[in-house]
């Protein structure tokens, strides 16, 4: 059945099935348009507030698309390499400007990182079953410092300022530890073998 | 006639108990040694409080050479790579390095790919129950810590191929603070195609290894939970912020902690901590200097050895 076909009465009564007010016995569902109820069901849902599953917007797949439409501007590796040494003058250039990009991306990305452990640690002084709250009431981001509500402008932007340096600051310590720990891998080889020798000896 | 008896007994039941009956520490030791030897391809995701990290990890032998592969699925992107005993990262914020080294150090401590019997000072090895963990039955093993200054770290292993399946930083409370769940695992005869893509590249020469960083620094320390030891110290600029801080990195085996001592920012600010799942930062300002301290440590550790720190005499 085609939808042209498809009548104001089938409509009507496609409309009272699927809210429960016709049953199939009285229909032969196989003349039954499809999309016509489709869109009856989800209609129903809707006001049944059931649509969840139905809604599916493929986001994943969209930003992967754009992401294989996008140039490469880093190519880790070999070609990277060697393009660098073949030259040097030239790829300065190129290699600058990818730079700068990537340092501002890293310096977001951990102030991200600490934004998101300042909203954790407010969120966790909520719960109050804390065993330090005196410790973990003192939040660093995100905090209105009585200073703040100041109306000097001039007091104010000093302390946004302080602010971002401090972010800045546990931003940079987080990757640091993170990076002296990666590398520390081989001291800590390096100490246990020593440790061994000396055992031997 | 008797003693022949007990001896075919006691021949009789201990294999069979060697079999059904392996101790905690066999169990990780057996996982040391599947994850070198396997090729699987595994997906997890690390969940911080409300954060939640996923990564992909696949290790196979090719040719000889053992390729591991991690990578950071979110964000701005974070690649690790090990071919035998050089691990390189790759991430947006400094330029790729490689370090000596037999295990990637990521979110799933590098002793447990190696040797955990130099953890027996500091942590009891347990046995817990069995389970099902990513559709695998799976054992638990707890690596407890031996007084409350540390947390503990729970391994789930599965029973018949000894890989890991999920992990997790405890409390003393028996809470969870971080945990890693392996969502699938597929152990395969042959390894990814990734992998064999990894042992065509060109890495990075490893860093030198530098051993006269591990003199004793100015400052004194007066306070360490037990079983830390020094591990580096010395006096270098952050890479990101170029700032100058006095670094002392200690680890007990299983965790690291940095220790930094830096010039106070201007104004007035209280001390305090932050976390994000095991990791604690704990800031200490003391008047004259400020103290950072950060590891995968309860607060009030951190808190204690900040404090601790005193100028030098």
């Amino acid at each position: 059945m085609t939808k042209a076909k498809c009548s104001e009465q089938d409509k009507a009564f496609i409309s009272a099935l699927v809210d429960n007010e016709a049953s199939v016995d009285t229909l032969n569902v196989a003349d039954v348009d499809t999309d016509t109820l489709a869109r009856y069901s989800l209609i129903g849902n809707v006001m049944r507030s059931e649509t969840a599953p139905s809604i599916q917007l493929d986001i994943a797949a969209q930003v992967a698309q754009q992401l294989e439409q996008e140039p490469v501007h880093a190519q880790f590796g070999q070609e990277f390499e060697s393009s660098r040494e073949a030259q040097p003058q030239q790829d300065n250039v190129i290699r600058g400007t990818w730079w700068r990009g990537i340092t501002q991306t890293a310096i977001a990305a951990s102030v991200a990182v600490v934004a998101v452990l300042g909203v954790q640690q407010y969120g966790a002084t909520g719960n109050g079953a804390d065993e330090l709250p005196p410790l973990q009431s003192n939040p660093f981001i995100g905090a209105a410092s009585p200073v703040s509500y100041s109306s000097e402008p001039a007091l104010e932007n000093a302390e946004r300022g302080l602010r971002e340096l401090q972010h800045q600051r546990i931003g940079a310590l987080v990757l640091e530890h993170q990076r002296q720990t990666r590398e520390a891998a081989h001291l800590a080889n390096t100490a246990n073998k020593d440790e061994q020798e000396q055992q031997e000896q | 006639m008797k003693y022949l008896y007990v001896v075919l007994v006691s021949l009789w039941l201990f294999p069979a108990q060697a079999m059904s009956e392996m101790t905690a520490k066999q169990w990780l030791d057996n996982m040391a040694t599947a994850v070198k030897q396997r090729n699987f391809v595994a997906s997890f995701v690390v969940v911080k409080d409300r954060a939640m990290e996923p990564y992909r990890w696949s290790h196979g032998i090719h040719e000889g050479q053992e390729l591991e592969l991690l990578t950071l699925l979110n964000g701005a992107g974070l690649e690790m790579v090990r071919v035998d005993d050089r691990v390189t990262y790759y991430e947006p914020q400094a330029q790729p390095y490689s370090v000596k080294t037999s295990a990637i150090s990521g979110p799933i401590p590098e002793v447990l790919f190696g040797d955990v019997e130099q953890l027996a000072q500091n942590y009891n090895f347990v046995l817990g129950n069995k389970g099902r963990i990513a559709g695998r039955p799976a054992q638990l093993l707890r690596i407890e810590a031996k007084d409350q200054d540390k947390y503990s770290y729970w391994v789930w292993l599965d029973t018949e191929t000894s890989l890991l399946l999920k992990s997790a930083y405890v409390n003393n409370q028996g809470e969870f603070l971080e945990q890693l769940q392996l969502s699938h695992i597929n152990v395969s005869e042959t390894p990814a195609p990734e992998l064999l893509e990894i042992s065509r590249r060109e890495f990075p020469a490893p860093l030198p290894r530098n051993e006269e960083a591990r003199d004793q620094g100015s400052w004194q320390i007066g306070w360490l939970p037990q079983g830390f030891e020094l591990l580096k110290s010395d006096r270098h600029k952050l890479n990101l912020n170029n700032e100058l801080a006095d670094y002392y990195l200690y680890s007990d085996g299983l965790v690291e902690v940095s220790v930094f001592v830096q010039r106070p920012l201007a104004g007035q600010r209280p001390s305090g901590s932050l976390t994000s799942g095991a990791t604690t930062i704990y800031i200490h300002n003391a008047g004259a200097f400020d103290v950072s301290v950060i590891g995968n440590i309860p607060v009030a550790t951190a808190k204690n050895i900040a404090e601790s720190v005193q100028r030098p005499l």
